[in-house]
Order: structure tokens, then C-alpha cells, then sequence
């Protein structure tokens, strides 16, 4: 029995990319793991006053995403773990796979006009981490 | 996208506002109005200095309506614009808080000059001071504020803040109640604050969190470490000197900072107790950091407010530093010749050596020699800036500004390693000093020591050296010294002989060396006492007096020496 | 290449500038203006484009500037007199410390309200008394993240409100979309209505030395109309949204969100709220003695560090200091614009355009910063233009009532929700949504601020021409 990550981020575009990774674990009997990174570095990007903790509120703004998600995998009969984490998404991917040990990384192929990421740079990310960290990494 | 819809949307922005304007601005300009007749006049207050923001009105009655107003500028002067028609008799009112009001008449022959068109000239008019009881209240206040820094019920900072807060709240709420109760308004309080020294401090730091990334620091002491082979007493002066020279040139608390955890290091490697190498080190940086002007706080302090310019520090005091320095070294090598002259110290493991040349690694090169470029240039403009009146604080923000544009590093990370703490308790603690200065008490201290040492220059030199000296190990020397320059301007005005800013370099002596008396006479102490705890090694307050009273006394006796002969024999 | 181009452009619009300049110049007389002049008008274009285009952080932007106006005036004005623009003693003077002071003590306030939790609790409780409603939940969310922004500053209630918002909005099943950009809009439109609001609101109210009770007197009444039509508008644009919108979330997450919306502190809420209770009446209060805002603020601040956590390093340390050096060093290089004759210069032009035509000046003092701040920086914006609005009220007859600087205001607030850059609410609202997967393009958020702002900027001209 393997284990799956699934990176995602909540929202219309990631719900196909979620789908797919609980049919997949369904279908291969691993266990899931959903990952959310918390990334602030968008905030550097302004010099309004930042006094507020931003990174713990968004964290509970993951956790409820990533508890969404939970709840869409036991629909389907599968308990799936919920995993968040702070920092540059590239380089927590890469901790995250290391440390569950996972042999499998999926991430979510733009969809519709609202993804974050376009087409190129999922791939290039999926290509640069299964190089580095050895574990598979598919785009779904 | 974004990008190009900002470029262009400037440019067009830009462009279009460009042309608007070039088209636009043919128009005609207003008539200048010719010059009506003025009444001038200076006010100066009971010691000839100039006073500021008294209201002068001119009125055809001595309590009547005002024909026009005028507030004094920073020299004492006032210019009232005389009306067209003018009535027979004109009066110029004068009122200022904390000030006696007072009524100057105008002879018919000044009426007479103003009605041809010609100004007139009032001359000085000498206001005297009123206790009032803003006078009390500012400075209870005062004396509240250095007890709870002194007794550190609160922090610095915090008693500061509250101490300007309330200045405020008494002043703008009290004054409906009781008129005298007014201290002074927020823009009024904000022209006491120095903001040269404020600027100063914040773009040192700045340029010392960039510097310090790059391991420098350590690989200094480090190689001081090297340099002595082993032998403590060697390695004692090396480490001292060390910390002097870093402390003449950045500030005293940033020095000891750099300086205490490696120090810490190599004691714990040789084996020796720590306090017998940061002691030392604390009480030099205190003592040679007055060499320059931007070696200490105080000393900025007192180049700001007297004009005296970094080469005139050097010049002047480093003679003096020079021999407290030697007479300081000789003093510790004999406190702790237990620790570095005993046996068996000294020697080190090849394993912990190596751990020590791994920790004094300079870790960015590249950055070093950016820093090291704009670092000569800071320097540079230091010492020669002040031909072309560049004052320090522009140079340090200059600097600041250049590694940050040109070694680009997180600017949030680095504006967050200045200590805005201590900062703001300067910004606050101007406040308060201001409100004490406003109100007159410095004046009516000014007058007590000047009644004291008379017109005696020698007597003077030594009140001023020792009373700041003893004064500064009970309360910290930045309020302290703030609250005496006026104090020694005067003296400065009034003694013959003193116009060579001489009681400056006593007050400078004094106060940065009294530092040495205790653990809360300077902020370097505190902040290498505060890490030492953390590394398990507590300085305690009467551990400090022990060793650090009688440094003091040799220390600020070596440099009176040298502030005698340089400027009562060499001035000859 | 692209960096190429972009410094061509650059390049190209600096030499306009100064052609023109130049070209006027030989037209008017010549001699009048001297070569610091164009030097002061050239760091200012420069910083004005290397923060709006990004080129650097905006604090070293800042900071770039003002440090080259005094490297003009020490180094080069010791050679030659006419290099000389201001010294370090006359800038400190033209900085607004109130304003400063001001920002520093609500960040204080600011950081320490932010940690009890009491705004995601409102919003919780509106949730609660919606019972699914969408579309009333939506109007209860815009309304709070309004009136929260009036009070505290307008990112700060962002960066609270957004995101519970989109957990909100997952849970009753709408867009986040239909929650988050009204709110944003509504925030921009709230930090008009009190002088602590937003940083022009500051500005403005500061430089005119403004007590908080007679700058909310007048702008309160505009800034309500405008968050009202903000509601109707909302309504309209996304009305299907509303409508379709079904509650599909086990109450698990419900249990979850509540969680999230917890009052952490409850201590430390009574105490903030207690001091902030306070420092509000004082700012009614002290008006009547001519305290002004930024002394009022101060007071607060320190009662509350002392009284709630007398930990004065981690307070400072939450305080964003990089903002207020941002700040310094816009009124330093505004400064130099003033002094060097820029500001006179173009006020004259502007007098002239508008013909001493009051209503032509309110016009054009709405619409312009109104256009412009879509697209540029508003902060050096707003600074730049208030001594041209002082200039404009001096020469225009019947200016005295200030019409001119709530013109200033409402344009530059207002004009912020036309693009997603117009202002940084905006800029960190879409960085949230980013966190939580919708991805909002620059057309996207362009749909419902380009009417909310066309709306609400006539409204205000309207407002201003009726009621001055």
C-alpha cells in the first residue's frame, strides 16, 4: 500500500485535480494525504503596514480547505489526511514529499480561466521535483 | 499583462500630463504686493538666548485689537507688517507661555516713519521667565520617568512613551482648566527631537545588518584570537582594542553585540571565565568610543547640538582615549589576572579550534566587497563630509540606502534589524527633555552651576567632567547628557575662555566614561549583560560597580589629565 | 528584452517630460527656473515609476530618492549654487509627523485588535444570523469590511476579513468572488470616511490639520452613499450568483469555521476594546481642546502597551516600520518638489486650465487623481498634489471650505477600486484569493470596479458640487 500527495489550494480549479486523486487512491487502495502550502510572499509586493499575523489566519483558511477535500474523499469511502504547511511552495512540496514518504505526487492541471498556475509552469514544477526528490509526480 | 498595462499606463499618464501642462501654464501670474512697512525686533530671554513662537501682536491699545501678528522665528525675531492707516498710538504686545507678557510703546517718531513707509526697529526685548505650574508638573514628570528607568519598574522605552504621553494629556487638556497648565503642543514638542540622531541611528543599522551577514565580525575576532597564539594576557589587550576600534567607528551597543557571542566562544573554548573578557571589552567600547562623534550616542548628542564635527572629536579626545585606554588595560589585566595569567589556560583542542575557524567563516564575499566599497565611502564622507555641511545622518541613510538598492536584501528583514526600540525611546525621551527645557527648569539649572563655578574655567572643567561622570552611572547617560548641553552651552556663552567648546569634550568624557560605573550607566552594557545571561553568565549589578566604579575613577582621571593639557597648556 | 524595453520607456518619458519642461521654459521667459528644478522634477518621475512599475521594493524607492535630493544638494550644491534643492534640517520639515505619528500609534492598536479575533467573530455572527441567505450574508460582509476599514486601516481589515470571507463563502456555496472583490471595493470606499481610514484619507486630513471629528463630519454622509450603491451594485452584478447559491457543507465544517472564528483572547479583547473605546471618545473629546489625532493616538497606544502587555520589544517589532520610512521619504522628495518651484509651476498651470472656475477645479480634482490612481502609485499621488491643492484654494475665490481636498480625497480613495493595482487592499485581496485557488484576472476585477467607480466618483462630484 503506497501513499498519495495531493497538492492543492481549494477553490472550482483544484476540485477536478482533488476528484482524481480519490479515484486514483480508490482504485490503487493507497492512502491520501492532502497538502496545502501557505505562501505570503505575495504581501512583499506592497509597503501597506502588515501588522496582522497573516500566515496563522491563512493557515486555518487551509485547514478548512484541506477539510473540504477530507470530507469530498469520505463521500467516497476513502479517509484521506490533511497536511499544511508555511513557506515557497516549490521548496515545501519537495519537504513534504520527503517526509510522508510518498510515492506518488500529484498535482492539478489548470483548469477553466481561474487557476493559479498556467500549463508550463505545473509542468516544469512537476518535472524539476520528481528530479530532485525521486518520487513520481503526475499531473491530473 | 499587468506589467504593460502599468508601463504604459505611466508613460501615457506621464505623457498626457507633460503636454496638459505645457499648454496649460501660459497664464499670467499674480501681482506681487509691494512691501508695506515692517516692525522688527528680537526676544531673548533672561540668559540672552533667543526665544521662539512668542505670539507679537501690534495693537492701537495696550489690551486692544490686533492690527497685526507675528510669531518669533528659532533666532528670536519677529516681523510685523504695519497696516495702511495707522492710529496715534501703537503698541507691540508680547505673550509666551511660561514667559512674563509684556508691552513695548512706540515713540511718534517710530508712527512717523511707519506712515512714510519706512520700517522700524523695536531692538531686543528681554522676557523674563514664570514658574508655573507647568513648570512642576513637567518636571515631576521628568524625575518620574528616570526613577522607573532607573529602578526598571518598566521598560526604557515604555516610561518614556508614558512620560511624552502625558506631557501631551496635561498640556492639551489641562489647559482648559487652568491656562498655566500648558506645556507645549506636538509641533512644538516635535522641533525639540534631533532627528539628525534619530536618522543616524536608523541607517547605521541598517548598514550593520547588511555588513553583519557577511561574517566579518567574526572572522576579526577570530583572527585577534589567532593573532595571540594562546596567551591570554595578549589575547586581553588585542580583544579590547578590537572592540574600541569597532566602537569608534559603529555604535556601542551594535560593537558589543558583534563582539559578545564570540567572545563567549572563545572564553568557553580556553576555558576561562567569560566576564573576564567581556568586561573588559564593555568598559573599553565605552571609553574609546568617544573618540569619534559617531563612536557613541552621547557623543552624537553633543556634535549635533554644538556643531563639533567628527575630525574635532578625533583630534581633540583621542589623546585623552589613548591614555584612559592604557591606563584601562593595565587596570583589568591586574582585576583579572587570576583568570588570565593562571596556569594551564589557554591551551585549546585542535577539534574546538576548528569549530571556531568554521563559525568565523565569511559567508557572502561578494556582498563584503560591495559593503566594503560603500563602507570606505560612508567613511570617507564621515571625515570630509563636513566641509560641505553633509551631516552624518544623511551620509548614514545614504549608505543604508546603497546596500539596499545595490545588494538587494529582503528590505522588510533588514528595516526590522534596527531597533526601533530604542528609536522610539529617544524620539520620547526628546519629548520629555523638551518639555522640561520648555518650561525652563534647564535654565534655572543652567543658572545654579553657573552661579557655582562663577566665571572660573578649571573649577568649571571639573564640575562639569565629574558631575556627569557620577551622575551617569545612576541614570542612564542619554537623558542625562541631553538634559546638560543647554546646561553647558550657557556655561560655554557665559565663561571666558570656554569658547573652544571645551566643557562639550568634558561633558563627552564624562558622561560616555560614566557609563562605566553600572550596569544601567550605558545601553552596551545592559545589551552584552542581557546575552552573557542568556550564555549562562549573569552580570549582576554589584558585580558590575565592583569591577567598573574604580575603572571608572582611573578612566575619567586619565582623560581629565589630558583635557587640562590640551586645553589650558597646548592653548597656551 | 523585456527589461529593455521597459527602461526605453522609461527613458522616453523622462525625456518628454523635460523637453516640455524645457520647452515652456524658453517659451516663459527662461532663467526662472534653475537646474535643480529639473533635477528635483526628474527624482520624482523616477520614483514615481519605480514604484509604480515595480522596479524595486517601494521603501527603497523611497529612500533611493530621498537620498538623492541631498546627494544633489551637499555634493553637487557646494560646486554650484544652483544645484542646491534642501537641506536635511528644512526636509524634516516638510515630513508630516502627525501623519507618521498618526499610522504608528493605530498600528499598535491595529496589531493588538487583530490578535483577539473580534472581527472574524462579527462575521461568523452575521453567518449565523443570514441562516444561508447568500445574498444577505453578502450585504453583512461588505457592510462590516466598510465600516471595519473606516476605523482601522483598510488592509488591516483585508487581511482579517478575506479570509474567513472565502471559507464563508464555500461553506453557503457561492463564488468567493461575489463576497471578496465587493468587499474590497467597500474597503477602499470606507477608508475615506475617517481620517485613520486609509493613508491619502491621512494625508489629507493631517495637512490640513484636521481634527477626527470635523474631517469625518464631512466625508462620513459621501462614504455612506457610496457603500450603499456599492450594495445595489453588487446586488445587479452578481445577482444570478446570489440567487443559484445552496448551502452543500456538512455541518462538520460549519463546526469547523466557528472554530476559526473564535474569539481567541477574550483578556485581551476587553482591555484593547475598553483602550480603543476610550482613545474614540478622546478623538471626540480632544478636538474641543485642539489635540490633534496623532498625540490622541500616541496616548492610546501607550495605555495600552502598558496596561496590556508591557513588552515593548515585541509591540515594536509588530509595528511596520518599512511603511513609515516609505512615508518619510515621499514628503522629502515631495518636499523638494516644493521647494525647487515643481508644485508652484504646475499648481499655475492647473489655476489656468480651470479658469478660476471652482467647479471646473473640483472636476478635475476628483477625476484625475480619480484616472490616475487605477494605474499609478496613489500615496506619492496624493502628497504631490495636496500643495497644488493649497495653491488652487488660495487663488480660487470660494475654495475656502476646502472643496478642493475632499475632492482629493474621494478621487484618490474612490479611483483606487478601478484596477486591481489601484490600491494595496486591492493588490493584497487578490493575493488571498490566489492562496485559496481563484485566480482573478486584471479583466476580471476590472468588470465590477470600473462601474463601481465611475458610480461612485460622479456621485462624489455630485455630492461635492451640491454641498460647497
Amino acid at each position: 500500500m503506497g501513499k498519495i500527495l495531493c497538492a492543492t489550494r481549494g477553490g472550482a480549479a483544484s476540485r477536478a485535480s482533488q476528484d482524481a486523486a480519490i479515484a486514483l487512491a480508490q482504485e490503487r487502495g493507497d492512502e491520501l494525504i492532502f497538502l496545502y502550502v501557505v505562501d505570503i510572499s505575495f504581501l512583499n509586493q506592497t509597503a501597506a503596514p502588515l501588522v496582522v499575523d497573516v500566515e496563522s489566519r491563512l493557515e486555518k483558511m487551509g485547514r478548512f480547505q484541506l477539510a473540504m477535500a477530507q470530507e469530498r474523499a469520505a463521500a467516497q469511502g476513502i479517509s484521506a489526511g490533511a497536511l499544511v504547511r508555511r513557506g515557497q511552495l516549490r521548496a515545501e512540496l519537495l519537504a513534504a514529499a520527503r517526509e510522508t514518504e510518498a510515492d506518488l505526487v500529484l498535482l492539478g492541471h489548470p483548469v477553466g480561466t481561474e487557476a493559479v498556475f498556467d500549463e508550463a509552469a505545473i509542468q516544469s514544477l512537476a518535472t524539476s521535483l520528481a528530479r530532485e526528490s525521486g518520487v513520481k509526480v503526475r499531473v491530473v | 499583462m499587468r506589467r504593460w498595462i502599468r508601463t504604459w499606463g505611466l508613460f501615457a499618464f506621464l505623457l498626457s500630463a507633460s503636454l496638459i501642462l505645457a499648454f496649460a501654464s501660459r497664464g499670467s501670474r499674480a501681482q506681487e504686493q509691494p512691501p508695506s512697512p515692517l516692525v522688527t525686533g528680537t526676544i531673548q530671554d533672561s540668559q540672552d538666548q533667543p526665544v521662539e513662537g512668542a505670539t507679537v501682536q501690534l495693537g492701537a491699545e495696550a489690551e486692544g485689537e490686533a492690527l497685526a501678528e507675528a510669531v518669533t522665528q528659532s533666532n528670536g525675531r519677529y516681523a510685523l507688517p504695519a497696516p495702511q492707516d495707522l492710529p496715534d498710538n501703537l503698541f507691540v504686545q508680547i505673550s509666551r507661555a511660561h514667559f512674563e507678557e509684556d508691552v513695548v510703546a512706540l515713540s511718534a517718531a517710530d508712527i512717523q516713519n511707519l506712515r512714510n513707509g519706512e520700517s522700524v526697529v523695536v531692538g531686543i526685548t528681554t522676557l523674563p521667565r514664570r514658574i508655573t505650574p507647568a513648570f512642576w508638573i513637567a518636571a515631576l514628570i521628568f524625575v518620574a520617568m528616570l526613577v522607573l528607568i532607573a529602578t526598571g519598574t518598566l521598560h526604557n522605552t515604555l516610561a518614556a512613551l508614558l512620560g511624552a504621553s502625558l506631557v501631551f494629556f496635561v498640556s492639551y487638556l489641562g489647559e482648559p482648566l487652568m491656562e498655566d497648565l500648558f506645556i507645549f503642543g506636538f509641533d512644538r514638542a516635535l522641533q525639540y527631537v534631533d532627528w539628525n540622531v534619530i536618522f543616524l541611528i536608523m541607517g547605521m543599522m541598517i548598514v550593520i545588518a547588511v555588513v553583519e551577514r557577511t561574517g566579518i565580525f567574526q572572522w576579526l575576532a577570530y583572527m585577534a584570537y589567532r593573532l595571540s597564539g594562546g596567551r591570554l594576557w595578549l589575547l586581553l589587550p588585542i580583544l579590547m582594542i578590537v572592540t574600541g576600534v569597532a566602537s569608534a567607528l559603529l555604535d556601542n551597543v551594535t560593537t558589543m553585540l558583534l563582539m559578545t557571542p564570540i567572545t563567549i566562544q572563545i572564553s568557553l573554548a580556553l576555558g576561562i571565565n567569560p566576564l573576564a573578557l567581556l568586561m573588559p571589552e564593555v568598559m573599553a567600547s565605552n571609553v574609546v568610543g568617544i573618540s569619534t562623534l559617531i563612536g557613541t550616542p552621547t557623543n552624537i548628542l553633543i556634535g549635533s547640538f554644538a556643531d563639533i564635527s567628527f575630525n574635532d572629536f578625533l583630534v581633540n579626545l583621542t589623546p585623552g582615549v589613548v591614555l584612559a585606554m592604557i591606563g584601562l588595560v593595565l587596570y583589568s589585566e591586574f582585576v583579572y589576572r587570576k583568570e588570565i595569567l593562571a596556569p594551564g589556560k589557554g591551551e585549546i583542542s585542535p577539534l574546538l579550534l576548528e569549530k571556531l575557524e568554521e563559525r568565523a567563516q565569511i559567508t557572502q564575499p561578494g556582498h563584503l566587497r560591495k559593503a566594503a566599497v560603500v563602507g570606505t565611502g560612508m567613511i570617507l564622507l564621515f571625515v570630509f563630509g563636513e566641509r560641505i555641511h553633509l551631516l552624518p545622518a544623511v551620509t548614514a541613510i545614504m549608505g543604508a540606502t546603497a546596500l539596499l538598492v545595490w545588494i538587494r536584501p529582503d528590505i522588510e528583514e533588514m528595516i526590522e534589524a534596527v531597533d526601533w526600540t530604542t528609536l522610539v525611546f529617544f524620539i520620547t525621551l526628546f519629548i520629555v527633555v523638551g518639555g522640561i527645557q520648555e518650561v525652563g527648569l534647564i535654565s534655572l539649572v543652567a543658572t545654579g552651576i553657573g552661579d557655582l563655578v562663577g566665571e572660573n574655567l578649571i573649577l568649571a572643567m571639573f564640575v562639569v567632567t565629574w558631575f556627569s561622570a557620577v551622575l551617569s552611572t545612576v541614570i542612564a547617560n542619554i537623558p542625562f547628557t541631553a538634559a546638560m548641553l543647554p546646561v553647558v552651552g550657557y556655561l560655554t556663552a557665559t565663561i571666558p575662555g570656554a569658547g573652544n567648546k571645551v566643557l562639550f569634550y568634558c561633558l563627552s568624557v564624562g558622561s560616555a566614561m560614566g557609563g562605566n560605573g553600572s550596569l544601567i550607566g550605558a545601553s552596551a552594557n545592559m545589551v552584552t549583560a542581557g546575552i552573557a545571561e542568556r550564555a549562562g553568565q549573569p552580570i549582576t549589578y554589584l558585580y558590575f560597580i565592583k569591577k567598573g566604579f574604580p575603572a571608572l575613577i582611573l578612566t575619567v582621571a586619565l582623560a581629565m589629565v589630558w583635557l587640562l593639557i590640551r586645553f589650558l597648556v597646548l592653548a597656551g | 528584452m523585456k527589461r529593455i524595453a521597459l527602461c526605453a520607456l522609461a527613458v522616453l518619458g523622462l525625456v518628454s517630460l523635460f523637453a516640455g519642461i524645457w520647452w515652456l521654459n524658453g517659451r516663459s521667459g527662461g532663467g526662472r527656473y534653475g537646474t535643480s528644478f529639473f533635477v528635483s522634477a526628474g527624482i520624482f518621475v523616477f520614483v514615481f515609476a519605480a514604484i509604480s512599475l515595480r522596479w524595486m521594493h517601494e521603501t527603497s524607492a523611497a529612500l533611493l530618492g530621498a537620498v538623492s535630493v541631498w546627494l544633489f544638494h551637499y555634493v553637487a550644491g557646494t560646486f554650484f549654487p544652483t544645484f542646491q534643492i534642501l537641506d536635511f534640517e528644512e526636509s524634516m520639515r516638510f515630513v508630516d509627523w502627525n501623519v507618521i505619528f498618526l499610522i504608528l500609534g493605530m498600528m499598535i492598536f491595529m496589531a493588538m485588535f487583530s490578535e483577539t479575533g473580534i472581527f472574524n467573530w462579527l462575521a461568523f455572527r452575521a453567518f449565523r444570523l443570514a441562516r444561508g441567505n447568500a445574498w444577505l450574508l453578502g450585504m453583512a460582509l461588505i457592510l462590516l469590511t466598510g465600516i471595519v476599514s473606516a476605523f482601522l486601516n483598510d488592509v488591516t481589515a483585508i487581511l482579517l476579513l478575506v479570509p474567513l470571507s472565502i471559507e464563508i463563502a464555500e461553506t453557503v456555496g457561492i463564488h468567493p468572488l461575489a463576497y471578496v472583490i465587493p468587499e474590497v471595493l467597500a474597503s477602499n470606499i470606507g477608508g475615506a470616511a475617517t481620517i485613520i481610514g486609509d493613508p491619502p484619507s491621512t494625508i489629507v486630513g493631517s495637512h490640513l490639520g484636521l481634527s477626527f471629528v470635523d474631517y469625518m463630519v464631512n466625508m462620513v454622509f459621501i462614504s455612506a452613499i457610496c457603500l450603499v450603491v456599492l450594495l445595489v451594485l453588487t446586488t445587479g452584478l452578481y445577482w444570478r450568483a446570489f440567487s443559484t447559491a445552496r448551502q452543500r457543507t456538512s455541518p462538520a465544517l460549519v463546526a469547523q469555521l466557528e472554530a476559526d472564528a473564535r474569539i481567541t483572547d477574550n483578556r485581551l479583547l476587553k482591555k484593547t476594546a475598553l483602550v480603543g473605546l476610550a482613545t474614540i471618545v478622546l478623538f471626540f473629546v480632544g478636538d474641543q481642546f485642539g489635540m490633534p489625532p496623532s498625540v490622541i493616538a500616541l496616548v492610546g497606544a501607550a495605555v495600552l502597551i502598558t496596561w496590556v502587555r508591557p513588552d515593548m520589544h515585541r509591540m515594536l517589532r509588530e509595528v511596520d516600520w518599512t511603511t513609515l520610512v516609505f512615508f518619510i521619504g515621499i514628503f522629502v522628495i515631495v518636499g523638494a518638489l516644493e521647494a525647487t518651484g515643481v508644485i508652484g509651476w504646475i499648481a499655475d498651470a492647473i489655476a489656468h486650465l480651470a479658469g478660476d472656475n471652482l467647479t471646473t477645479a473640483t472636476v478635475l480634482m476628483v477625476w484625475i487623481p480619480g484616472a490616475a490612481s487605477g494605474i499609478v502609485a496613489n500615496i506619492p499621488f496624493t502628497v504631490a498634489a495636496l500643495p497644488i491643492a493649497d495653491f488652487l484654494t488660495a487663488s480660487i475665490n470660494g475654495a475656502g471650505n476646502l472643496v478642493l481636498y475632499w475632492a482629493l480625497v474621494l478621487g484618490a480613495d474612490l479611483g483606487g477600486n478601478a484596477t486591481y493595482l489601484g490600491s494595496a487592499p486591492n493588490i493584497v485581496a487578490i493575493g488571498l484569493l490566489a492562496q485559496a485557488g481563484y485566480r482573478v484576472s486584471f479583466g476580471r476585477f476590472m468588470r465590477d470596479g470600473v462601474p463601481v467607480t465611475i458610480v461612485t466618483l460622479a456621485l462624489a462630484t455630485l455630492w461635492l458640487l451640491l454641498h460647497y
